[in-house]
């Protein structure tokens, strides 16, 4: 059950693609636009470093998911962890 | 009672080869750790966010082992099964996509490497032949545990969206293990790699097992679903686009 519950958390922070419906819900109509401009360029300052030093598209994009996650959708590393 | 004779002589001889066959087959299984590779103080600097999110994984990743098994024809590398069952979801997902890329089988005789990729709706393996990436072998030694190593080098080429980048992938093979495989999609060398210097991550041999008289069985992964790497970068560029457009809109 844990594994199975693992494996839809892990395929869920790379294939989340909803970001309107997942901003949506932790943050107010109001705020998703200043919040949401300053999450993008957290990610993008990662993202932008991690293309500089080589990393491949699909590492690239599991970080671009992974940054979303945590700058973007409301979750802290320890949100994510303590999921489950 | 000649021809008696002489067939009790084959039938030894055919035992007695087969004897030694099987005490010659080696089977084996190494755990390897790894460890980010060095960064110089400027690139530090220059990428601090990079750095400080891979400075949390790595230490939330220190328990975490791949393990290789093989036999004389076929290997498989995979991130140890227990592990994922007993560390967080996040570090489990970050050692499966950025340091191994996936869970590999491969096969000697084929010459062909299969790779699980973790992206996909559909299970998806992506199919290529390593020996296509040729070896620089130099003299270079170090000792491994008690095995005595030779360093080999290849050009890895990645291309994102700030072009071309090229990394020295550095191997230690062990003669004296004389198979073919090694960690990731690193094979065709003259023996084991015990350590392996990928483009961001240095994979070292923490324990390794090796049994004589016992053949460990491999399973080949299948999968409807096979495509080539070139496709699977056509993949992963159109997905990263995708995300991209997605952020914009």
């Amino acid at each position: 059950m844990k594994i199975k519950m693992l494996s839809v958390l892990a395929v869920t922070l790379f294939m989340i693609s909803s970001l309107n419906a997942v901003a949506g819900s932790k943050v107010s109509n109001s705020n998703t636009k200043i919040q949401a401009a300053d999450c993008l360029d957290q990610v993008d300052i990662l993202v932008g470093q991690a293309d500089a030093a080589g990393w491949s598209m699909s590492e690239l994009t599991w970080l671009s998911n992974a940054a979303l996650a945590v700058y973007c959708y409301g979750y802290t590393w320890d949100d994510v962890y303590n999921q489950l | 009672m000649r021809i008696k004779i002489f067939l009790l002589f084959v039938l030894f001889y055919i035992y007695k080869v087969k004897l030694n066959y099987n005490d010659t087959t080696i089977s084996g299984e190494v755990k390897y750790g790894f460890i980010q590779n060095s960064a110089s103080e400027q690139d530090k600097l220059k990428s601090k966010e990079l750095y400080n999110f891979l400075n949390k994984m790595n230490e939330m990743s220190l328990d975490l082992e791949f393990v290789l098994k093989f036999n004389f024809k076929e290997s498989y590398f995979s991130l140890e099964e227990q592990m994922e069952s007993d560390n967080q979801p996040m570090v489990i997902s970050f050692a499966k996509n950025i340091v191994s890329k996936g869970a590999y089988y491969y096969n000697s005789s084929d010459d062909i490497l299969l790779r699980e990729a973790n992206n996909f709706e559909n299970y998806t393996l992506v199919k290529s032949k390593p020996s296509q990436k040729k070896w620089n072998m130099t003299k270079e030694k170090k000792r491994i545990d008690k095995y005595l190593c030779y360093k080999a080098t290849q050009i890895k080429i990645v291309e994102n969206n700030s072009g071309k980048h090229e990394f020295e992938i550095e191997a230690w093979y062990c003669p004296e293990i004389p198979v073919p495989f090694g960690p990731n999609e690193f094979n065709g060398l003259p023996g084991l790699i015990l350590e392996l210097k990928d483009s961001h991550y240095t994979l070292y041999a923490k324990k390794i097992k090796l049994y004589t008289k016992k053949e460990l069985k491999i399973k080949r992964l299948e999968s409807k679903n096979v495509i080539s790497d070139r496709e699977y970068d056509d993949y992963s560029k159109k997905i990263y686009k995708s995300i991209g457009k997605k952020i914009k809109n």
